[in-house]
């Protein structure tokens, strides 16, 4: 694995090792039906896949399994799914520029936020600088293709934060998704 | 669930059109394929067409703009697109991009018959 790589692990580790620790472990023992999951709050999953859009039916079966998982009912695992897919065809489509060869690292987290379970979806790519500021979606009144990605994107996880890696190109997106409120 | 690799649609006559069924995932390896020939059908007039929806599984914002851009064509000739058959998946994409105000989306053929 590339050092940058596992610099990004390694950050991502330290900011959120202690809320998937702490508040995973405690919400996946309380009698809420998920305590049967056989995992341990430290698990993860790391996938490497070329920017072929061929691949992405592979990745969103991945996030619907591991969504289902770590705790997610099947109408916000929906909703991840759609992000991750949204967010990957941009990386392919903009990031990339359509060429198929080029890396793409998506890394699958099992969270919690002191009330709920969820899973956060680390995407990370090497394709050329963006300003951050134009990743935005359109009014959404205007009848015409395409555009609407971004927009489903933030509509469709509870969190969606953009970042320039700070030692190379490219952009790493964390999305965040959590089980829906018990009333 | 895994593409297939072959056309994305079947299309048949209807009286005042036609009827194209879509099946598998619409996503962005499928959806330049869907455009081309979608596009492709309506190079010539279709005052009704009705897109059956019924074996689509999962599309993302790619196979909306397809079907976004299936739409103008036809507004712009004052033909119809009807959307049918919409499994409650699918049909959450065009909620979160409140597409579905504008698209006319009908439960089955009869109801896209009479639209």
């Amino acid at each position: 694995m590339e050092s940058w790589r596992a610099e990004a692990s390694r950050g991502q580790a330290k900011g959120d090792r202690q809320e998937r620790t702490d508040e995973g472990d405690r919400l996946r023992t309380q009698d809420s039906g998920l305590s049967k999951l056989p995992m341990s709050s430290n698990s993860r999953i790391l996938l490497e896949l070329t920017s072929d859009p061929a691949l992405l039916c592979v990745v969103r079966a991945a996030v619907a399994t591991a969504a289902e998982k770590f705790g997610l009912d099947e109408a916000p695992a929906g909703q991840l799914k759609l992000a991750v897919d949204e967010a990957l065809s941009n990386v392919i489509k903009h990031g990339y520029k359509g060429r198929t060869d080029q890396l793409i690292w998506v890394t699958l987290s099992p969270i919690g936020n002191g009330q709920r379970l969820g899973i956060e979806v680390v995407i990370e790519d090497r394709a050329e600088q963006v300003d951050l500021t134009r990743i935005k979606g359109r009014p959404l009144e205007e009848l015409r293709p395409g555009g609407l990605g971004v927009h489903i994107i933030r509509q469709a996880v509870d969190v969606a934060e953009y970042e320039k890696r700070a030692d190379g190109p490219g952009l790493r997106l964390t999305l965040k998704k959590f089980t829906e409120k018990k009333e | 669930m895994p593409n297939p690799p072959t056309s994305a649609i079947n299309s048949e006559s209807l009286s005042d059109g036609a009827l194209i069924r879509l099946q598998g995932d619409i996503d962005f390896s499928r959806s330049p394929g869907l455009r081309g020939e979608l596009m492709g059908l309506l190079k010539k007039p279709v005052p009704r067409m009705v897109v059956d929806l019924a074996s689509v599984g999962y599309m993302d914002s790619s196979g909306v703009a397809v079907l976004v851009e299936a739409l103008q064509t036809q507004r712009a000739r004052k033909h119809k697109l009807i959307l049918c058959a919409m499994q409650p998946k699918v049909k959450g994409i065009f909620e979160i991009s409140r597409l579905n105000q504008l698209f006319t989306i009908v439960a089955d053929m009869d109801a896209a018959m009479k639209a």
